[in-house]
């Protein structure tokens, strides 16, 4: 009786992550491929599916941007010429 | 023998120097190009641009070409560089600011507005799908790629120029320069100031480039009052609101445009901690306090 108390409890556990998961993949498309279509929920899920069902939640993953890269410092010129550009805001 | 040429776009002026005088009606021909592409694509100030389009969609998948997916690309990676100080997401708190069109056009006074005084949702929320030409914001969210535009606009016009020419190249985009090809003898000769419009005498200094990029952010230019609010136009995307910076101008040199450009304006929004942040980053810095005074660092030449 118990165990099917559990059952019940961990089924509408399910239905609201399922249903948060659905609402999470509508609102922030983490993954740019489109989802592969889910696997009906049927009875209890085992822990290693529980905890793979939290993990499929999407996730972005991007390669770390490239860093800053420096250039040679510029060098001070005394110079007559006017200079060919001016930086500054705009 | 250097040869140049000036013209307006993006909403600034542009200069073109090639150092072949042979080469610059071409020269000039293929910026006009770059940065017509590029306003389109970009422009938060033109209703027809995809930046626009795809602002009025936010909530969908929508294609994007591949010149605003290079776009999309660099303004994230400049967010994750600087940990999400120069961030796209900022296009709300610059409307709310009424930073609603191009400098020129806006009302420089007038009643106080409301500033949308909450952190910019951020860049994390932008999805990016370069392998099937789309991206996404969410329902709400407006994106300006005004930080990082213009810099690669100037990337892009140089290193097509020197593609096509063979010459050397200095594109400046409003202060943003970036060069292509061999330089003339001695490196381009740049006139740091405090507007790139300024004139050769006016305060400042004179620095040569060899290779790479130089880019100055500011406070002092593009700047408006609304009843007793003084604003301007970065935006530190932590409170929504125009930077408190104790920096009036930094000028930076990187191996691009876009890459001086990032760090020039992440040290407006940064602060106090900029000078170390661009030690650290090996990156020549010339930063200009609110008092006047001028400190270089990075090996910038005193």
């Amino acid at each position: 009786m118990a165990g099917a108390m559990a059952s019940v409890a961990l089924g509408g556990w399910i239905m609201s992550q399922a249903a948060a998961a659905s609402k999470a993949t509508a609102t922030a498309p983490a993954s740019a491929t489109p989802a592969t279509t889910a696997k009906p929920l049927l009875g209890p899920l085992t822990p290693e599916q529980l905890a793979a069902l939290q993990f499929s939640l999407p996730k972005q993953s991007q390669p770390a941007a490239a860093p800053l890269r420096p250039a040679p410092a510029p060098k001070r010129v005394v110079a007559a010429a006017p200079p060919a550009a001016t930086t500054g805001t705009s | 023998m250097i040869a140049g040429a000036r013209l307006q776009a993006l909403g600034t002026g542009i200069s073109v120097s090639v150092t072949d005088e042979a080469a610059l009606a071409l020269a000039v021909a293929v910026v006009e190009h770059e940065l017509a592409c590029v306003d389109f694509a970009c422009s938060r100030f033109r209703p027809d641009s995809e930046l626009s389009r795809w602002n009025r969609l936010a909530g969908e998948w929508v294609a994007v070409s591949p010149l605003l997916m290079a776009a999309l690309e660099v303004a994230c990676r400049a967010a994750e560089l600087t940990q999400g100080l120069v961030d796209p997401t900022i296009g709300n708190a610059l409307l709310a600011a009424g930073y609603d069109d191009d400098f020129d056009r806006i009302a420089k006074g007038g009643p106080a507005v409301a500033v949308d005084a909450r952190p910019a949702i951020g860049y994390k929320q932008v999805r990016l799908d370069p392998e099937n030409g789309r991206a996404w914001i969410p329902a709400g969210l407006s994106l300006d790629l005004g930080a990082t535009a213009k810099a690669l606009a100037a990337d892009r016009a140089a290193s097509a120029v020197h593609a096509l020419t063979g010459d050397g190249v200095l594109v400046n985009c409003g202060g943003d320069l970036a060069t292509a090809g061999a330089p003339p003898a001695g490196g381009w000769s740049i006139r740091v100031s405090a507007h790139h419009a300024d004139p050769p005498n006016a305060p400042g200094e004179t620095v040569s480039l060899t290779q790479g990029g130089l880019a100055t952010s500011g406070t002092g230019w593009r700047r408006w009052r609304r009843g007793d609010q003084d604003l301007h136009h970065i935006i530190d995307p932590r409170t929504g609101r125009p930077a408190v910076t104790p920096w009036t101008l930094a000028t930076v040199a990187a191996a691009t445009c876009v890459d001086a450009n990032i760090a020039s304006t992440a040290v407006i929004v940064m602060g106090e901690a900029a000078p170390a942040w661009l030690e650290r980053q090996g990156l020549a810095a010339r930063l200009v306090g609110d008092d006047g005074t001028v400190l270089r660092v990075g090996g910038w030449p005193a």
